[in-house]
């Protein structure tokens, strides 16, 4: 497989992206605002928590853009440019390109988490001591959210061979992630109950575990089972499913993760794989 | 042995169809000139050959190997400058070639490749500013890396200065002289009869000629061309003219009337226009050259009825 190869050159060409630099300075902005609006207006627990309020909040939504900036141009617009007749004409399989791509730039992605949370990590030690647990599970939940994202991005760009199209995908695809889907498995449930709000006791018991295969509460509880498990800190997060009528296990956004990677890249591998690059 | 072997290849795509029912043997070391206009089809061909597209119908060999069932060691032996290529802007020259010499596992050294295609000394500028004639010699210097048993070049003197094409073609020269194939396209018969021990022309994605150069220079035979201008002209005097010995060609624009022909059936010709009633207002002749033969074959008439040109 060739695929380091692709990865290396996909790293290589994207770090140099002017646009990555923008949004690191911003994520980094983001991440050191918080933290320091966390260490200046609240002198409570000093670890854990004090993490998860700083960095959570600039993560859940600038890694997920960031991500998605990084990748949507990544398959489609080496196709559009012609630069695809450069790369392919070299021994690599669609597979490798496609596999190259996801791990060239979730390596972006985490070079602008790191340096996003090198800054926040800095704020937070000067003002109290440092989780080590905390921090590194951060870190390393938040560059599989990166990872998470960059899949659905390479994805939809090797669904298609104009940037414009794997533009508009993506950014609908986003915003339905992102935003619309709790509401769409709420329509679900008014359609399935036969176009009707059911009362709160017969609320459908999946309707929490459909609402949680998102990839934005998947990233909430990742965050919060982490704080939780940070043997420096004893205050207990509430997570947004602890309520549910059905109890999802521990580990479940990484299978949630894992989901949204597998199926996303799987579409776009299989569409790329079948096209003619013309 | 065959490095290229395409069976009755179709390309559709849509309602278009780009490659008609071609046949084609590329053999061993020989440097093979694929002519055509644009758009006939010699694009569509290489990109079957590296398994950017699949055939509609067909089976193309190259290298022993199925093009699109075992693409990936057809192109780890094959060499290639693509057409209409975009270059990573954003990467150095040297680092492109690195690329190249990284994705085929070879231990090729960059600086001597830039200094072959002679860009050395913009090995560490970006290339996305590089000029065009830059852009082609730096794609030149990654097709050579892990010295190829076949390179397929498309286009490759675009973007080139006389003198740059000239060092494309002893590049070319080198390299079949080690023993590799070289398969090029041209849509200019000029760049291609200096180099290639054989060419064949496609039209409308047919191959309308498959000759080498002295064997269409032959086919020429200071053969001649009559321009001439006669009171009248209609369908049946051409067909006429067509079917009469040593006349290869006959086309009619308005009065103006062009016909193809042995040197020694000039004559011949206006007698049969005189004896179909024609008038022959002036008549001149001039001597056809391989770039006449080519337009010849790439016009649409010819591309009618392609079965005659064999």
């Amino acid at each position: 497989m060739t695929w380091q190869a692709v990865a290396y050159k996909d790293f290589q060409d994207a770090i140099r992206s002017r646009m990555l630099l923008v949004l690191t300075a911003l994520f980094a902005l983001f991440v050191g605002l918080a933290a320091f609006a966390y260490s200046e207006l609240s002198g409570g627990d000093p670890s854990g928590g004090g993490l998860l309020w700083a960095l959570w909040g600039p993560s859940a939504l600038l890694v997920p853009i960031i991500a998605i900036l990084v990748s949507y141009r990544s398959v489609a617009g080496e196709r559009e440019l012609g630069s695809m007749r450069f790369l392919l004409a070299l021994p690599h399989t669609r597979r490798a390109v496609v596999f190259g791509k996801v791990l060239g730039r979730t390596a972006v992605v985490a070079v602008a988490v790191l340096a996003g949370f090198a800054i926040g990590g800095a704020i937070i030690y000067v003002s109290y001591e440092l989780s080590p647990f905390a921090y590194l599970g951060f870190v390393a939940g938040t560059i599989l959210l990166g990872l998470v994202y960059v899949s659905v991005g390479v994805g939809v760009s090797a669904v298609t061979g104009s940037v414009s199209r794997a533009a508009a995908l993506v950014v609908g695809l986003f915003v339905f992630v992102q935003y619309l889907w709790s509401y769409f498995w709420l329509l679900v449930v008014y359609v399935t109950n036969g176009f009707e709000v059911p009362g709160f006791e017969e609320f459908p018991a999946w309707f929490d575990v459909a609402a949680a295969l998102g990839p934005g509460v998947a990233y909430n509880e990742l965050m919060v089972s982490i704080a939780n498990r940070d043997p420096n800190s004893d205050i207990i997060f509430a997570g947004q499913l602890d309520d549910a009528a059905i109890q999802l296990p521990d580990w479940y956004p990484l299978f949630v993760f894992a989901g949204w990677t597998v199926v996303t890249l799987g579409i776009g591998y299989w569409r790329f794989e079948r096209a003619d690059l013309t | 042995m065959t490095a290229i072997e395409l069976s009755s290849v179709t390309k559709r795509f849509g309602p278009v169809t780009a490659v008609d029912d071609l046949t084609l043997a590329i053999e061993d070391g020989e440097i093979f000139g694929f002519l055509g206009p644009n758009g006939a089809g010699k694009s569509t061909v290489i990109s079957l050959l590296l398994d950017f597209i699949r055939p509609t119908a067909g089976t193309v060999r190259v290298l022993g190997r199925d093009a699109q069932a075992e693409s990936l060691a057809v192109r780890e032996r094959t060499g290639v400058l693509p057409d209409a290529y975009h270059v990573y802007d954003r990467l150095t020259g040297r680092q492109h070639v690195d690329f190249a010499i990284r994705s085929k596992g070879t231990d090729d050294d960059p600086d001597a490749l830039l200094e072959r295609v002679g860009i050395e000394d913009a090995g560490d500028r970006k290339a996305g500013t590089y000029s065009k004639g830059m852009a082609q010699r730096l794609m030149l210097a990654t097709a050579l890396v892990g010295t190829p048993e076949l390179l397929v070049f498309d286009e490759p003197t675009t973007g080139l200065d006389p003198t740059g094409a000239r060092e494309m073609r002893d590049i070319i020269r080198a390299e079949r002289d080690r023993g590799a194939t070289v398969f090029f396209s041209s849509h200019s018969l000029h760049q291609v009869e200096a180099v290639c021990d054989r060419v064949g022309i496609l039209n409308r994605g047919r191959l309308v000629a498959l000759d080498s150069v002295a064997g269409l220079r032959e086919r020429t035979g200071g053969g001649a061309r009559l321009r001439i201008t006669a009171d009248q002209m209609s369908d049946a005097v051409l067909n006429t003219l067509r079917s009469q010995d040593g006349v290869t060609a006959a086309e009619a624009d308005g009065q103006t009337l062009l016909v193809t022909c042995d040197p020694g059936a000039k004559a011949d010709v206006i007698a049969t226009l005189r004896g179909s009633g024609v008038d022959v207002v002036d008549f001149a002749t001039e001597t056809t050259s391989l770039e006449d033969l080519f337009i010849d074959y790439t016009t649409d008439e010819r591309a009618a009825a392609p079965g005659e040109q064999r």
